[in-house]
């Protein structure tokens, strides 16, 4: 997991990638952690509103109290990210993963969601407000006090899930599963 | 300024601790209930707590502000001083306040109870039990309801959209959202 670590090789002050103690430039395999501009710069506090993200790779990483409003995210990798009070307002999120990702008092209302997957993650305290989501999946999350409220959803999962305290009213399903989900203590 | 968010368990509430910097003056809004984590944020960043604004009366965001008059001796702010039994302050009049170092813009709107105030700091509001994310505060009768609503559109809507809002319960959300999403608000209309 991502420690916000500096680089081991020499005088370098960039962050670690993952487990490892050197940063993209010096870490053995160099694999495409992050690119172009945004290498090294995903950690704390960014604002990156209005962009477009095609085949981002941000496992692991860790964005806190980031702005990303109205951007478009295709393909990006947020898996075993962490995610604490980052705003993704009114953003299009299309083959996005978040599996295992850690996801606390973050913003995502307004956004349009397809074909992403949040399984196993931890998305609390979080804004889902007035999304619209399709065939997405959220299953075996903990969405304790998250709020759906006013959204839109189609062939979307919520199978596993502790829905505790967390708020569906006013939205809108079609061929949605809260099987195994303890929903009774849910808002609908 | 630096905001942070603590969440009750027992509550389920919410309660902000803003302060200006390391060491600088904060305030506390919604005390619900005093915990070790919070004690902890003020100490260790030493922040000198110097106001308490409280939403409205009702326990969930007003019963630990006894446990806090034991260990600091912050001014406390509310909507109607009569209905507590510790010395406040009434913030009677909408306006813009200076609560020690911070420029508070005090909102009134009636509705989840008499009393219920707002503060807008900065681009920040926090909003107590009037506006939540996604819905509205409980009324008790459809007369409150439309109290609500309409305090809400008047005093609320004319604000900028990315104002962010800062609930008693649940997550934040924006002005934005809220305006589109928020069904409660149009359920008159309807």
């Amino acid at each position: 997991m991502f420690k916000g670590d500096t680089c081991h090789y020499g005088d370098c002050q960039r962050t670690t990638l993952g487990e490892g103690d050197f940063c993209y430039y010096h870490s053995a395999n160099r694999s495409e952690k992050l690119r172009g501009l945004f290498e090294n710069r995903a950690e704390r506090q960014v604002v990156f509103a209005d962009l477009i993200f095609d085949s981002y790779d941000f496992s692991a990483t860790k964005f806190i109290n980031s702005l990303f409003s109205r951007s478009v995210f295709r393909n990006v990798n947020f898996k075993g990210s962490k995610l604490w009070g980052a705003m993704f307002d009114f953003c299009l999120f299309v083959g996005c993963t978040f599996e295992e990702s850690e996801i606390r008092h973050s913003l995502f209302g307004g956004a349009k969601l397809m074909n992403c997957s949040f399984k196993n993650s931890l998305a609390i305290y979080s804004n889902f407000v007035g999304i619209d989501a399709r065939h997405c999946d959220f299953s075996s999350s903990d969405l304790y006090y998250s709020s759906f409220a006013g959204s839109h959803l189609v062939e979307t999962q919520f199978i596993d899930c502790n829905l505790k305290e967390a708020t569906f009213t006013a939205s809108t399903r079609l061929n949605v599963s809260f099987r195994a989900s303890n929903y009774e203590e849910a808002h609908f | 300024m630096r905001l942070f968010s603590h969440f009750s368990h027992s509550s389920f509430s919410n309660t902000y601790l803003l302060a200006h910097e390391e060491g600088g003056e904060a305030l506390l809004i919604d005390p619900g209930k005093i915990t070790l984590e919070l004690i902890d944020r003020i100490e260790k960043h030493h922040f000198q707590l110097k106001s308490v604004l409280l939403t409205h009366r009702h326990d969930l965001h007003s019963l630990g502000v006894k446990t806090l008059l034991k260990i600091y001796k912050p001014q406390v702010y509310v909507g109607a001083a009569a209905m507590y039994d510790f010395a406040t302050i009434e913030l009677g009049k909408e306006e813009s306040q200076k609560l020690g170092s911070f420029d508070v813009k005090i909102i009134l709107i009636p509705g989840h109870s008499l009393d219920s105030l707002l503060f807008k700091i900065d681009n920040l509001l926090f909003s107590g039990d009037v506006l939540l994310a996604g819905k509205i505060g409980s009324t008790n009768s459809e007369l409150e309801k439309a109290l609500l609503i309409e305090g809400i559109k008047r005093k609320i809507f004319p604000l900028p959209d990315d104002l962010i809002i800062l609930p008693g319960h649940g997550p934040l959300t924006t002005l934005k959202i809220e305006k589109i999403f928020n069904r409660d608000l149009y359920e008159i209309e309807r």
